[in-house]
């Protein structure tokens, strides 16, 4: 067990809630610190706005309309994926297991691409994306259950094999969408990106996001006993069909909550958990707000490297996946020196 | 077919012009028989194909993208038999040969772009010996003028090809004329995004970054230098004078009026924000480039006489024997979705249907 000082947790919310003010002040156009102060201020007090403010309306716009929305939905994205791959990992009992891995990434895109071919709104996208994770994880899963003898392993071939079914599908749906109209929507939007963010997609996104992640951390408990593995975890009286079935609904819905606003963000649900283990220790008490907040700090910073470092902005699922994979190589060669930290 | 002979009557290659193309835009011998009787392309160069053949039967097989642009455009109505042409593309839908069906249709000539992904788009083609004529993609003016001669070579019809290079040069040296005339006036910055979502604009050193300039404008985005998204606050920076609209997406003027994020962004405040003209070939090539930089001219620069309109009859009717209806008109020009941007009145037909 690895021991962890208490204030890691507060520190560590201290930490995203200066990110997200420092990430209020990063962007293309030039707003400076005491009005970006100024702007946040009046956001944040109750009083009634002056008549004749000290900022331009094209300042206001840049903090107000487009990064604040952008700003708050990367941040419960990131928290979102790093409780899903945390959770999935303590369920499954496997560290290499992430969104990505079991098909949920690849089966919400089929069903957020879906929704752009077929001219769907906005809530139309989100519910779309929300059932083709859940129909992924459904099939993956009942592939798994054919399985004999159970374990983890026939989870994650399945979810390789409903991921690649969906990845082929994704293709098919990009072959036959109008190149003008919606081919490059469905291409920018598959390797990520929050470039389009805006209020409607907080107020679309939010809900699903931070009612399935409450109900993870509420389950934390839990999840140190299924990780004990089913027979211990039923021996002290958890109905692990049942509970798992309820993570597997809470995890699809926060990516599929994810990936309706921005596309598939990769590695962000895999990397983070072992960062944040590495933190606070594998105790899901612990490890799942310590995922939350790390994930939201880690894509908050990709995020403003995404819209900062080039004119041009880069899709942020490309950054996440270029620095997620060295990350995921240290930590892969670090555990067999010492063995992946479970319990 | 007759009107265009009767405007191009006795045209000869007029001095200057030189000799025909014998080589291809790769340096490649053009083949041995020419005029060609059965082609194949996979690119734009099927629109002046038509124009310069006044038909479809030359043409053995196009990419079903390049039909899609003649069906729903202006050209369909001068060409509905375009919809016929058999489709000879593979898997990507654009440039990548279906080299059985080709060789089914023999050909004797297949025009395909080089330098854009030479080893799939090409190579194929002449791995299975088939007589590829390589084509640069349409950089600048010259480009333009080069790739007429070329396919008038290829079709056997140079004196048109070169009547209809000395139009479009006689037409923008009447619009620079026209906007020399401007004294004083300054080159309003214009943003012409190609798509809208995620919002990609046109950069600098292309060629419709020159046609901006071309047209009285300035290029808010000539510091680009290549194809890729920008953010919502690149374009604050820019603040443009102007908005154009790729002609044959989703995007709507309204769309952008009405969204909180533009609302800081000078053309959206003076409602100066345009759907670009669909026209028969996207208002683009030798026919329709004049007509684009007439159209944008007439827009960023209100004071030039009126006469789009009128121009945009005259060409189809001169070139293709066409008629265009009001109705026609209001199509390409995407009357109702620019009604409400300023300044496009002057493109609405007088009395409202």
């Amino acid at each position: 067990m690895i021991r962890t000082h208490p204030l890691i947790l507060p520190l560590l919310a201290a930490l995203c809630v200066l990110m997200v003010l420092f990430s209020l002040g990063v962007g293309t156009y030039p707003v400076s610190l005491a009005t970006q102060m100024r702007i946040t201020a009046a956001l944040l007090l109750p009083a009634p706005l002056a008549p004749d403010p000290t900022w331009t309306e094209a300042e206001w716009t840049a903090v107000v309309i487009l990064r604040l929305p952008r700003v708050l939905l990367v941040t419960l994205a990131g928290a979102g994926l790093g409780l899903a791959g945390a959770s999935l990992q303590g369920m499954l009992r496997n560290p290499l297991v992430g969104p990505d891995i079991v098909g949920i990434s690849a089966g919400s895109a089929f069903g957020g691409m879906l929704a752009i071919l077929l001219d769907f709104s906005s809530t139309g996208l989100l519910l779309s994306a929300f059932a083709g994770g859940a129909g992924a994880l459904f099939l993956a899963w009942s592939l798994a259950r054919l399985g004999r003898g159970g374990g983890v392993l026939p989870v994650i071939l399945a979810g390789i094999i409903v991921a690649a079914f969906f990845t082929a599908l994704n293709g098919l749906l990009q072959y036959v969408a109008d190149p003008d109209s919606k081919l490059p929507a469905m291409v920018y939007w598959l390797i990520g990106s929050f470039a389009g963010s805006s209020l409607e997609d907080l107020r679309l996104a939010a809900p699903p996001l931070l009612i399935a992640g409450t109900g993870l951390v509420l389950l934390r408990w839990r999840l140190n006993l299924l990780s004990l593995g089913d027979l211990d975890a039923a021996a002290l009286g958890v109905r692990v069909g049942g509970l798992r079935w309820l993570i597997v609904a809470l995890v699809a819905t926060l990516v599929a909550s994810q990936v309706a606003v921005s596309g598939i963000v990769g590695w962000v649900g895999l990397v983070v958990p072992h960062c944040a283990r590495m933190l606070v220790g594998a105790d899901h008490r612990r490890l799942l707000p310590a995922s939350a907040l790390v994930g939201g700090v880690f894509l908050l910073a990709m995020d403003n490297l995404a819209r900062t470092l080039t004119v041009q902005e880069l899709p942020i699922g490309v950054l996440t996946a270029v620095v997620g994979t060295p990350v995921f190589a240290f930590l892969f060669w670090r555990s067999q020196a010492r063995g992946w930290v479970l319990d | 077919m007759a009107l265009l002979g009767a405007l191009l009557a006795g045209v000869a290659p007029p001095a200057g012009a030189g000799e025909p193309p014998a080589r291809d835009q790769r340096g490649a011998p053009l083949p041995a028989s020419l005029p060609a009787h059965k082609m194949v392309t996979f690119n734009s160069a099927l629109w002046m194909l038509l124009t310069l053949d006044q038909g479809t039967d030359r043409v053995a097989g196009a990419s079903a993208s390049t039909v899609r642009v003649v069906t729903t455009g202006l050209l369909g109505k001068a060409f509905p038999q375009a919809a016929r042409v058999p489709d000879t593309v593979a898997a990507d839908g654009f440039f990548l040969p279906n080299v059985e069906a080709i060789l089914a249709l023999a050909p004797d000539a297949v025009l395909q772009w080089v330098g854009r992904n030479d080893p799939a788009y090409l190579a194929p083609l002449e791995r299975a010996g088939l007589p590829v004529v390589g084509l640069r993609e349409n950089q600048s003016d010259a480009d333009y003028i080069a790739t007429a001669r070329l396919l008038g070579t290829l079709s056997g019809q140079p004196g048109r090809a070169e009547a209809l290079v000395e139009r479009y040069q006689a037409l923008y040296a009447a619009l620079a004329r026209d906007l020399a005339s401007l004294v004083g006036e300054r080159r309003p910055k214009v943003l012409y995004l190609w798509k809208d979502r995620p919002l990609i604009p046109i950069g600098g050193g292309s060629f419709y970054g020159a046609l901006l300039e071309r047209s009285g404008g300035e290029n808010a985005a000539a510091s680009l230098s290549r194809w890729g998204a920008v953010t919502m606050e690149q374009i604050l920076v820019w603040n443009p004078d102007v908005v154009l609209l790729f002609c044959c997406g989703p995007a709507r003027p309204q769309a952008l009026y009405e969204d909180p994020a533009w609302r800081a962004v000078r053309a959206v405040r003076e409602r100066r924000v345009y759907k670009v003209p669909m026209g028969g070939s996207r208002f683009a090539d030798l026919i329709e480039g004049p007509l684009f930089s007439r159209w944008l001219a007439e827009l960023l620069h209100p004071g030039l006489p009126s006469r789009l309109r009128q121009d945009l009859r005259e060409t189809y009717r001169a070139i293709y024997g066409l008629t265009l209806s009001d109705d026609d008109l209001d199509r390409t020009l995407h009357a109702r979705a620019n009604a409400l941007s300023a300044h496009y009145k002057r493109f609405l037909r007088e009395t409202p249907p």
